[in-house]
């Protein structure tokens, strides 16, 4: 118990001024009256506490100096001040009470000095007796207060009470008009610093506020993220309402059936702490706040308490007083702001508007913030979608499409690894087109799954739906043997189907290194990637099968043999173009007409697929047929109009025909706007036969086509090509005859098959080919030296034939095929080999023999345009090498990049059966 | 459909089989005519094979001879190979020297 010392004390003179006089009992006390009565010593007391309060900037600065000097002029040992807030009095000063007087007293309180503030009236009490008499305050409070007069007064500011003033002292004497005069002047100076305080109170918290809120305002107008926002407001809450905690929370969507925390600030993070979210149904403040959007303000433990036990629980443990929370309704979305202090915290009125301000200012940030992120989302999504098309779009081929699809899904997702399986033709198996990734997550072995499998990818493919493990122990139970083929760094797991027309095609895995499930809109995101790349797979698939068929078609229409006649070596090459392997429409054909002239023609069909590739299947077609009552050749070509113009006829194409009579060497020829052909002469002459020369082909029924003769000596080389063999891009066509023109001259040695072989390759020149090529070489030959021609394609049943087509041309040459057996037999033996090895894998090609004979040797060469799977084949180190070997005079074998020749020269006459 | 490039015959006395190749042995047919060599030699205590009507017969032929003389050496069974210095695959069994194939029966 405090006591005030004795030397505060005044003497009791002070009592007995001459002027003093009574004054109104109602307190209110005019100011010369109250001067008049007032000694100096008051007056310079007066004007003390006039010089203290203006100085005073808070309640408890007022209460001090009121109350110092109030205890000393009075004789008193007790005063106390108190504020009324809110129908309550506000203890700010105790003096002389120790600890045991109340903080707060409401205004029902039995009290003098409660008494004095409803009455708006000074209170004086004798002693004790008459205090016990009237009012019901405890003992130990009376039992702290001095025993005699006690004087309970209150503060007003005109009729309004804002506050009151009281002492005690141990004299029972009355107070004098002096003490009265000196009470009351006290009295109305505190009320009036007070109003005064109040008011830049008032001023003050409400700049605070203002400035709050705009800089909340401003922080949301450039927050970009809901985090950002949640972020400003607490920082603001924090700031101007000086609590302890804050913090943002908000469901994360409107089903949710929790409130997340955004942000949090302050000592005491949250009175909820324990929890990272608040569950909406829970019997908590924050979830009563959420649910019934009312805002809530619990100003002590008690009153926590009295609602929502579970929260003063862990407010206890927390030493958390006080709670303020209100909602926040963004969207659908619901939420709250909640700030907590340490101990019991009033929340006065302009508190709680500012907080609620707050909660509108916060609503809007964060309602803008994720507008801006779903914008901000949507567009990087419709980019995404936007680069997938456009990389889809120049994807030919189905792993192309793959690794496009895959990059950008990893990229997207951060996934470790992805695969993009394809379901094969059987519809048993799903194989691998594209597999992305690396690392720990990449699966050990995956080139193809058995539909039936209990697969991620397959059971997704199955079931046509999307599946998902989101923790390695979900994979390892549903799908352990996908657990087990992924890496063990592969946490979680989703697949989706490729669905195209509702029929799967295929399935992709993606393989992640941290447990996870897709949100929603990922999954949606992933479904319209995944269906672009199925359409994008359809279509090269589609287009992969149409240039198959094309290509097939094509060859299946292109003869495989050439005419094989004593007076000519002919030899013919097909290539598809290399750049965009398109099938184009070029065919030829050679013809032994029925007067015995040998005929070759070549053509062009304008177009490119398989549409091309069946027009001129057509077109070869009529041209045999036509050759059967073959007149000549631009007669031909003009019958060929009437063809073209026919229902199942051709729109555009070009073509040459030229026929040797092979007893004269003469040669007539007629060109449909194709290319001339070229002649080269054993000296090394050449001629551009660019007679007999009319419009392509396009069904102009009333044309008459001209045709043009020349001779072909022994010897000489006449090639026929289509465009493709001289057009280049960006170059003017003379270039590629002259280029032509050369290459074939300084080959015109070679044998045919070779000059076609290398024509092509020089020509070419290694640019990039765009249109397909036909080229054929035809050589007349000199009687004399007559050579053994035949091109056969490489398969085993055709090795009789050419045994059989050897044996007669030796009859041809007055050899006898029985004496020539080691011929049959070192030829047959090449032959064999180049049939066996020489295109292994990569379907039929073509051999080639030549036989030529002279100075009573036989020189045969075999010819093939494979690859051998490797060089030292059967030939050169098994039997077959060792019969020819043992047989002829010499043999060579040169491998090269275009193919093997094994030449074996052997001696023509005098051997033979002994 | 072109016609057999060569018949087989075989003739059984007991458990002494008589096989005579008659055409051409090439890569077309080496392996059926080793086929059915093959099946005529089960269960033979001795087999002949009688080249000399062979009009053709290169390396093929030979390896042919050659893996039928190792596995009927393994079997037990004895080979002989009717193929005279004078006949197609009696010079070409000379020409590659395989060991005991070339003998003329006695």
């Amino acid at each position: 118990m405090r006591r005030i010392p004795d030397g505060i004390r005044r003497p009791r003179a002070l009592l007995r001024s001459p002027s003093a006089r009574l004054g109104s009992t109602d307190g209110v006390v005019s100011a010369p009256e109250a001067q008049a009565s007032l000694s100096a010593g008051d007056a310079q007391r007066l004007q003390a506490v006039t010089a203290g309060l203006s100085a005073a900037a808070t309640t408890a600065e007022i209460a001090d100096v009121i109350v110092n000097q109030g205890i000393p002029a009075l004789s008193a040992s007790t005063g106390i001040f108190a504020v009324l807030e809110q129908d309550e009095l506000h203890f700010v000063r105790t003096i002389g009470y120790g600890t045991v007087f109340p903080e707060r007293l409401g205004l029902d309180a039995p009290w003098p000095i409660v008494e004095a503030v409803r009455r708006r009236q000074m209170i004086e009490l004798r002693d004790l007796s008459e205090r016990r008499s009237a009012y019901g305050v405890p003992d130990e409070i009376w039992a702290a207060s001095a025993k005699g007069t006690l004087v309970a007064m209150p503060l007003l500011v005109g009729s309004k009470a804002v506050g009151a003033l009281g002492f005690t002292r141990e004299e029972s004497t009355p107070l004098s008009i002096r003490e009265r005069t000196l009470v009351e002047t006290l009295a109305r100076q505190a009320a009036q610093a007070l109003e005064r305080a109040s008011l830049y109170e008032t001023d003050r918290r409400a700049r605070v506020q203002a400035e709050g809120l705009h800089r909340v305002a401003s922080a949301v107008a450039t927050a970009a993220t809901v985090e950002d926002v949640a972020v400003a407001v607490t920082t603001e809450a924090l700031n101007v309402l000086a609590a302890d905690g804050v913090t943002v929370l908000l469901t994360t969507s409107s089903e949710a059936t929790n409130a997340e925390v955004l942000a949090s600030a302050g000592s005491v993070e949250r009175y909820a702490a324990g929890e990272p979210a608040v569950r909406l149904d829970a019997d908590t403040l924050t979830a009563a706040v959420i649910r019934s959007g009312a805002p809530i303000y619990a100003e002590s433990l008690e009153e926590i308490a009295a609602g929502w036990p579970a929260s003063a629980a862990v407010a206890r443990q927390l030493g958390i007083g006080a709670v303020a929370c209100v909602p926040l309704h963004v969207g659908r979305r619901r939420g709250a702001i909640s700030l907590v202090a340490e101990g019991p915290k009033r929340v006065l009125p302009e508190e709680r508007t500012f907080l609620e301000l707050l909660a509108r200012a916060c609503e809007q940030g964060l309602l803008r913030a994720e507008l801006y992120e779903a914008e901000r989302d949507a567009h990087a999504r419709s980019q995404l979608l936007h680069d997938l098309s456009a990389a889809l779009s120049g994807a030919l081929e189905p792993a192309d499409v793959g690794n496009a699809f895959l990059d950008r899904v990893l990229d997207y997702t951060g996934a470790g690894s992805g695969a993009l399986m394809i379901v094969d033709a059987d519809g048993e198996t799903l194989i691998a087109s594209a597999v992305a990734g690396s690392g720990t997550t990449r699966p050990r072995w995956l080139p193809s799954l058995p539909v039936g499998g209990d697969y991620l990818v397959t059971t997704a493919f199955r079931e046509a739906r999307p599946c998902a493990a989101a923790s390695r122990a979900e994979l390892e139970r549903a799908f352990p043997i996908t657990a087990d083929n992924l890496g063990p760094g592969a946490k979680s797991a989703f697949a989706l189907p490729l669905v195209v027309g509702g029929a799967p095609i295929g399935a992709f895995g993606l393989v992640f290194e941290d447990e996870r499930l897709l949100a929603a809109e990922d999954q949606r995101l992933l479904a319209t990637m995944t269906d672009l790349c199925a359409q994008a797979l359809e279509r090269a698939r589609l287009y992969e099968s149409e240039h198959r068929i094309a290509l097939r078609l094509q060859r299946a229409l292109l003869p495989d043999r050439v005419v094989e006649h004593p007076a000519v070596t002919i030899a013919a090459r097909y290539e598809a173009s290399s750049e965009t392997m398109e099938v184009g429409g070029d065919w030829y054909d050679t013809y032994e007409l029925p007067d015995g002239q040998i005929g070759v023609a070549v053509g062009d069909v304008v177009g490119h697929g398989i549409e091309a590739a069946a027009s001129m299947g057509r077109l070869r077609s009529a041209f045999a047929a036509l050759t059967s009552e073959f007149r000549g050749p631009g007669e031909l070509l003009t019958r060929l109009d009437r063809f073209a113009a026919g229902p199942s006829g051709v729109d555009f194409a070009t073509a040459c025909f030229a026929v040797l009579e092979p007893q004269t060497g003469v040669l007539r020829y007629a060109s449909a706007g194709h290319p001339p052909m070229l002649l080269v002469h054993p000296n090394g002459e050449s001629t551009w036969l660019d007679g007999g020369r009319s419009q392509p082909l396009y069904g102009a029924i009333d044309l008459h086509r001209p045709e043009a003769s020349a001779e072909l000596e022994p010897g000489a080389l006449l090639l026929l090509y289509s465009d493709g063999l001289v057009e280049r891009r960006g170059e003017r066509l003379s270039d590629g005859l002259t280029r032509l023109e050369r290459a074939a001259t300084a080959l015109r040695d070679q044998p045919v098959g070779e000059i076609c072989d290398r024509v092509l390759a020089e020509v070419r020149g290694g640019s990039d080919q765009t249109d397909d090529i036909v080229l054929i070489g035809l050589r007349a030959l000199p009687l004399a030296s007559r050579v053994f021609h035949r091109a056969f394609p490489a398969r085993p049943d055709e090795l009789r034939h050419t045994r059989a087509a050897i044996r007669s041309w030796l009859e041809e040459q007055g050899l006898d095929p029985v004496d020539q057996y080691d011929l049959l037999l070192t030829v047959g033996e090449a032959c064999s080999n180049a049939v066996e090895h020489a295109y292994h894998g990569h379907g039929p090609g073509e051999v080639e023999v030549e036989i030529a004979r002279g100075d009573g040797r036989l020189v045969a060469k075999v010819r093939d345009h494979g690859r051998w799977r490797q060089p030292s084949s059967d030939l050169s180190r098994g039997r077959g090498r060792g019969i020819i070997e043992a047989l002829s005079e010499r043999v060579s074998v040169d491998t090269g990049p275009g193919g093997t020749t094994v030449t074996i020269r052997l001696p023509a006459d005098d051997r033979g059966s002994s | 459909m072109n016609a057999p490039l060569a018949t087989v015959e075989v003739r059984r006395v007991e458990r002494d089989v008589s096989v005579v190749v008659v055409g051409e042995i090439d890569l077309s047919n080496a392996d059926d005519v080793q086929v059915r060599i093959d099946e005529a030699s089960r269960g033979a205590r001795a087999v002949t094979v009688d080249l000399r009507a062979v009009d053709y017969m290169d390396s093929r032929g030979v390896r042919l001879l050659h893996d039928l003389s190792r596995r009927l050496a393994a079997d037990g069974i004895e080979l002989t190979v009717v193929a005279p210095a004078d006949t197609i695959a009696g010079e070409i069994l000379r020409l590659t020297r395989l060991p005991g194939l070339a003998d003329e029966p006695a």
